[in-house]
């Protein structure tokens, strides 16, 4: 190694003319640089000047330790640089539900499941695409369902079947019932989940109550249970 | 102070009175009820002709009650069943026809042995049902028909408004 450049010396200006180091000999029990300059002091005299420093081995490699473990972290801190701050997650109870289709006309007797057996007089008819859909992340609701259509001339009767709910917590069915105006439970102890059912009416008219029409609005609602 | 604790009370319980709805959807359900003229009847029937009255001249008659109708009617109240027969019998030869009836009135026997038109059986038919009404065959011949060959004969029965 060398270099050439102006130094100091007790009052003197020099200029370094070269440098040159050598490796102390193991043997001697040293390890260290032996530094020699030439130094050229600007009256002309050339001098030479020896300088020699000697570290021991055990000195030289804890420096290189503490380097280490100084500038590793050091050097992380200056390659990347982070900043924080404060995210608030706030999740609100959520709770949707909805049905399909929009309507549903159920025929007696002219929709293809209409079933009227002469000598009866009760005639029945079927529709079972309906399907009700939910979403909540809250315990413990339950679906209930009324109509708007009081009196009735017929009767709607409606049941829940192939019900499904993601994780689990599908619920509980109840039974099939005539719908009135009155909230009636359908489905019960749904948990947090989504799920989907079937929805199944039934129109029952007494052929003895003539013909004519009912029409239904029906609520289907979550609530807490 | 009593009045204070009886309103709260009150406004207590009637929070505890209204559930909280979550979530709400609605569907419309329409239940249409047309008119429905339902008929069906028993049978086949048979009926053979083979003796004479005792003591006369005259072939004996033959009656068959064995079949019945069932009806489902939401029409009028004027509703009636009708009978026909598809080719009408040869002279001498009588087929007679009563359908029993309770939701509507009987017309009694009515002779169908040529009723390629159809004719009332039972008139005033209600709403409602009638079920296993009995049909009865009247089966006659005079002498002067001589023999009748086996021949099958549909006989419609219908219910209309």
């Amino acid at each position: 190694m060398s270099f050439r450049g102006f130094i100091l010396l007790k009052g003197y200006q020099m200029r370094v003319q070269t440098m040159e180091t050598t490796k102390i000999p193991k043997e001697n029990g040293i390890f260290g640089l032996y530094l020699i300059a030439r130094i050229a002091i600007f009256n002309g005299t050339i001098t030479r000047a020896k300088m020699i420093s000697f570290f021991s081995k055990r000195t030289i490699y804890l420096t290189v330790i503490a380097l280490f473990l100084v500038l590793l972290p050091l050097t992380a801190f200056c390659q990347s640089q982070s900043r924080s701050h404060t995210v608030t997650v706030i999740v609100d109870p959520v709770s949707v539900i909805a049905v399909a289709p929009v309507a549903v006309n159920l025929d007696i007797p002219g929709g293809a499941t209409a079933v009227v057996i002469a000598g009866q007089d009760e005639m029945r008819v079927t529709d079972q695409n309906s399907i009700l859909r939910w979403g909540t992340n809250e315990d413990e609701g339950k679906v209930t369902i009324s109509t708007s259509l009081t009196p009735q001339t017929f009767r709607l009767q409606v049941a829940v079947s192939n019900i499904q709910a993601n994780p689990t917590g599908a619920g509980s069915i109840v039974t099939q019932f005539d719908v009135t105006d009155i909230d009636h439970d359908l489905i019960t102890n749904i948990a947090k989940s989504s799920g989907h059912c079937n929805i199944l009416y039934t129109g029952i008219a007494l052929a003895s109550a003539g013909i004519g029409t009912d029409s239904h609005t029906l609520t289907l609602t979550m609530v807490a249970q | 102070m009593k009045k204070l604790t009886l309103i709260i009370a009150l406004v207590a319980l009637s929070a505890f009175a209204f559930q909280v709805v979550l979530a709400q959807a609605t569907q419309l359900v329409t239940l249409e009820v047309k008119v429905v003229n339902k008929i069906n009847i028993s049978g086949p029937v048979s009926m053979t002709i083979d003796d004479v009255v005792p003591g006369g001249a005259d072939l004996q008659p033959v009656s068959n009650n064995a079949t019945s109708y069932n009806i489902t009617h939401n029409g009028s109240a004027t509703g009636k069943i009708t009978a026909e027969i598809n080719s009408p019998l040869p002279t001498g030869i009588k087929l007679e026809l009563t359908l029993a009836s309770t939701l509507g009135t009987s017309k009694g026997i009515q002779d169908i042995s040529s009723a390629t038109t159809a004719i009332d059986v039972v008139d005033g038919i209600n709403q409602g049902k009638d079920a296993t009404q009995m049909i009865t065959y009247d089966f006659s011949a005079t002498p002067e028909a001589g023999v009748f060959a086996s021949t099958t004969k549909t006989v419609t029965l219908t219910v209309t408004d």
